[in-house]
């Protein structure tokens, strides 16, 4: 777990847990920016495959055993279907709009279970077929085109699952930076 | 004992060839933390995955 700036007992219970487990570590991304944060766990936690997971309970655990086998498979990065609108994939990637701004990356939509835990928002449903695709993604985008960089740099390949919601729509901003290219 | 920090290439020298880290990122989130990370130890123990 990444403390990413917080100022609650979020790290005290993570460092209990991690007395009892010792596969469970914290670090702190104290004063740097949040969207260093990956950055921060990264480096640190050796390994060939790192999945982002939110704290606040909106992924489903069950969930990265999926996302993660997909990986083995030799995608670079697995998105949750919520991902998603209506199933439905954007088509193209603006390269004419800076593409040093862009990494591609070869990415894979799995149906999640996030429906199953704070129901599913008009709009997004689940994806039928797993579907691959290559994706641009902004380098500037929280940190995950850093993340992914990082992990192919490191031989490995990085998912993401999309995203913390508590009240409201979750914010799907992130979708609308992300497109495709056709494979 | 201590988590070993190791890079992928010390992990495959030692027959592991694949090793996952789950990097959760929180900002005062002491009301969820405790069953994000059980559930996710859980969750990967049960699939026997390290």
């Amino acid at each position: 777990m990444v403390n990413d700036n917080g100022v609650d007992r979020t790290e005290k219970i993570v460092r209990d847990l991690g007395r009892t487990n010792h596969a469970v570590q914290c670090v702190s991304n104290d004063g740097a920016a949040s969207g260093l944060r990956y950055g921060v766990g990264l480096p640190i936690f050796g390994a060939t495959r790192w999945p982002s997971f939110m704290a606040d309970a909106s992924d489903a655990p069950t969930d990265l055993v999926a996302f993660y086998r997909k990986l083995r498979e030799g995608y670079d990065c697995v998105f949750g279907s919520r991902f998603s609108r209506s199933g439905r994939r954007p088509t193209r990637m603006p390269l004419e709009q800076g593409a040093h701004l862009w990494v591609p990356v070869r990415g894979i939509i799995v149906e999640d279970s996030v429906d199953q835990l704070a129901g599913r928002h008009d709009g997004f449903d689940p994806v039928e077929n797993a579907d691959e695709f290559l994706m641009a993604v902004a380098r500037h985008d929280h940190g995950t085109a850093e993340d992914i960089e990082r992990g192919k740099q490191c031989g490995g390949a990085v998912p993401d699952t999309l995203v913390g919601h508590r009240s409201g729509p979750p914010p799907f901003h992130r979708q609308t930076r992300l497109s495709t290219v056709e494979a | 004992m201590p988590l070993q920090v190791k890079s992928p290439t010390e992990w495959e020298r030692e027959s592991i060839p694949d090793m996952l880290s789950v990097v959760i990122p929180a900002h005062n989130e002491e009301g969820h933390i405790r069953g994000a990370v059980e559930g996710i130890v859980a969750a990967l123990d049960e699939a026997k995955i390290r």
